[in-house]
């Protein structure tokens, strides 16, 4: 096969594809970023896009599970799609500690579906307040892994342990915080 | 833990060496304490290039490093303070940082980073968010961004 197409002509394409700015797919997919795209970046301001995303994981660790969902996962395409990584939601930190009061969120569909996220990848939740016997037995369903249950404040109408154990075997063997963990504070 | 006298020679990404005590590295960063531990390093010869740190952040870091093994039977206060002090920067200052501390592997540093930027953007709204991270292209369609701007106008 014969490409009439002159070798200059290739040379610039192949110039134009080398050089012409990113486009934001580049920032969105970690696995197609590149370093020298990043050292060709402005130095004057930072991209926070294109910190690495291993160090955004902790940052969103370190939000807890309501704030990520609410805010942070529409704060820009690349943290939504991190946002929706089922390997993600392993540990979901669902305390209500120092969420601002704008955020008056249905707090237990939330939960839900971050458990639904999580697709069956959860090994340690911890939950507030709003648990109940419903949304226990919805985590002890939707996962096969769950070893750790944190949570606290248990409204006792809503639940019981001693009830609740025998019927979900998942829960025997779980740790169950009645105070505030030390790593709270 | 090599002696505290041994001085070892840190190459910015300007190619610029500072000179600091072995053992206010080796303690903190991971990666130095296991080049030195390898015995990769050569005290007359060798450098450790850092490209991806400029001396200005490099400059800091090794302030930190210092600071930290020199006063570390402070009491926790004055540390705290410090720390405060030393973070009193701005986020690009504080990206190149956490670049930085991530890179050499310094424990502390980083905790002290992630608390700040996690200080930074709690109970912010998005738009706060994108400002102070300087987020600028976020990449959404203006249709997706209209829609959930018209539903969920309280996180905006």
């Amino acid at each position: 096969m014969h490409l009439h197409c002159p070798s200059y002509a290739i040379e610039a394409e192949f110039q134009r594809r080398l050089f012409t700015p990113p486009s934001f797919i580049w920032y969105t997919n970690p696995l197609l970023r590149r370093p020298h795209q990043e050292r060709q970046e402005e130095r004057s301001s930072r991209n926070w896009l294109h910190l690495p995303v291993e160090l955004i994981l902790i940052i969103f660790e370190k939000l807890g599970a309501i704030e990520v969902l609410t805010t942070a996962q529409r704060v820009c395409m690349l943290w939504r799609t991190i946002c929706k990584d089922p390997y993600t939601w392993r540990v979901i930190n669902m305390r209500v500690v120092g969420v601002p009061k704008f955020m008056d969120y249905q707090l237990s569909s939330l939960c839900r579906r971050t458990i639904e996220r999580s697709c069956g990848l959860l090994v340690d939740i911890s939950i507030d307040y709003f648990a109940t016997k419903d949304l226990l037995n919805h985590i002890a369903n939707s996962s096969f892994t769950t070893s750790t249950l944190t949570e606290d404040k248990i409204v006792p109408d809503n639940f019981n342990m001693g009830q609740n154990s025998p019927s979900s075997p998942l829960f025997e063997n779980d740790t169950v915080l009645s105070q505030f963990p030390s790593y709270l504070a | 833990m090599g002696s505290p006298l041994k001085k070892i020679m840190l190459c910015s990404s300007e190619k610029e060496i500072f000179s600091v005590e072995e053992q206010v590295m080796v303690q903190h960063s991971v990666i130095i304490n296991n080049m030195i531990e390898d015995g990769s390093y050569n005290y007359e010869e060798s450098k450790i290039p850092l490209d991806c740190v400029d001396s200005k952040t490099l400059k800091k870091v090794i302030d930190y490093c210092t600071y930290h093994t020199h006063h570390h039977n402070d009491n926790q206060e004055d540390l705290e303070a410090w720390d405060a002090q030393f973070l009193n920067v701005d986020s690009n200052g504080l990206y190149d940082l956490l670049m930085a501390a991530n890179y050499l592997e310094i424990r502390n540093l980083l905790d002290l980073i992630y608390r700040t930027i996690k200080n930074m953007i709690k109970g912010k709204k998005i738009d706060e968010i994108r400002r102070i991270l300087n987020i600028k292209d976020h990449g959404f369609t203006p249709e997706e961004e209209e829609q959930n701007r018209k539903e969920y106008p309280h996180f905006y």
